[in-house]
């Protein structure tokens, strides 16, 4: 797993408002794997930053939250 | 393992510990109210709970087990307020209403206690066998908090770095229980493994949920203030470039050390920027990582389905 490229993946699709590319387009290594990246795709796509919203709590509390 | 595993169960056998080792009521009630504090909301006596379901899951006896998971509970909270003396946080605890030296008197009570109950098991390899995994797991442990202080006093690490420290730090405890359940239960040599690492991946995704949740509690945790390397600290300074970068690095740096205060507008200003370079769904994908890695393993081991429920249930929750 490559944490950095999955950082700068996640930032990037925060700063790009036309979102991530597909992962054959991607530009990082493919150390990324095709299943970590759907993983990527799901979050973001999912997320909406909130000026006025803390918005933590949305990991899953779980029995051990 | 309904029927058997009851908080009711747990407590018993913890009061028979507390009984033989002929403790003074004031550290038996201190005890007993930092078990009961500990969970913070979540589950009571988790660490018990999580050698025990993985004895189930390893198709074992959970009264076997019982002793086992007395030993990793006291471990566990020795390491929560052996963490809280490092980091001098958490104030609620009722550990931290003591001195350090207290708070570390009761740790090491509860460390023996811990060695009590690894005696207390009947079955001679089984005890030795659960000895040198809680033994393993203090040295990798506390090699990880020890690390951690270290990096306090370093400007940066990389992410490797935050996960290789997690992975000792965390992940190391949740492995020990799940081990300890899974040879309490007569698991083969590679599903004690299996086990293990589901633990560590358990245990990593549980560290990610904290750190972020810690991150804005400014209150009660010391996070910034200790410039402690946490996931949206270290994914911070690894994504951050040019201005922002030093608009984050002013920040950190403002800190107030003689006060041990940052001041509410700073803390505004910290809040928003994190959330504007995406720490939510920077630690969201890392916990999905982990929950999906830990999940994989538990579908994959080789035991029938209906033993494998409760541990399913510790990660089916996804983001």
């Amino acid at each position: 797993m490559n944490y950095d490229d999955i950082a700068k993946l996640v930032h990037n699709s925060m700063k790009n408002p036309k979102g991530l590319l597909s992962y054959e387009q991607q530009s990082v290594s493919k150390e990324v794997t095709n299943h970590e990246y759907a993983i990527i795709q799901k979050v973001t796509s999912k997320y909406e930053i909130s000026r006025n919203t803390l918005a933590i709590g949305i990991i899953p509390q779980g029995l051990w939250g | 393992m309904a029927e058997f595993n009851t908080d009711q169960a747990i407590s018993t056998e913890i009061e028979k510990f507390l009984i033989k080792a002929e403790l003074s009521q004031e550290m038996s009630g201190l005890i007993r109210s930092s078990l009961n504090a500990a969970h913070m909301g979540g589950e009571l006596f988790r660490w018990a709970h999580l050698t025990l379901r993985s004895c189930e899951c390893a198709c074992g006896i959970p009264q076997v087990a019982l002793p086992g998971a007395l030993a990793m509970e006291f471990f566990a909270l020795a390491a929560d307020i052996l963490d809280d003396i490092q980091d001098q946080d958490n104030d609620k605890m009722p550990w931290r209403k003591l001195s350090n030296a207290g708070a570390l008197n009761l740790a090491i009570c509860l460390l023996m206690l811990a060695y009590e109950a690894i005696s207390a098991i009947p079955d001679s390899n089984l005890s030795r066998q659960t000895g040198i995994i809680l033994n393993q797991t203090g040295l990798t442990a506390s090699d990880g908090q020890f690390l951690e202080s270290q990096y306090e006093k370093t400007q940066k690490i990389i992410l490797d770095q935050y996960f290789e420290l997690v992975q000792k730090k965390s992940g190391s405890l949740a492995a020990a229980a799940c081990k300890i359940g899974a040879v309490s239960g007569g698991a083969p040599e590679e599903l004690v493994l299996q086990l293990g690492q589901f633990g560590i991946n358990f245990g990593v995704m549980n560290q990610i949920r904290n750190d972020l949740k810690d991150f804005f509690n400014f209150e009660e945790k010391k996070d910034v203030l200790n410039n402690t390397k946490t996931i949206p600290y270290t994914y911070l300074s690894t994504v951050l470039k040019g201005k922002t970068a030093k608009r984050f690095k002013e920040l950190i740096k403002n800190k107030d050390k003689v006060r041990q205060d940052f001041g509410r507008k700073e803390q505004e200003n910290l809040r928003q920027l994190a959330l504007e370079e995406g720490i939510v769904p920077y630690c969201q994908v890392m916990y999905e990582v982990f929950r999906q890695k830990a999940e994989e393993i538990i579908k994959g081991i080789p035991v029938p389905e209906k033993h494998k429920e409760m541990m399913m249930r510790l990660v089916e929750e996804s983001v």
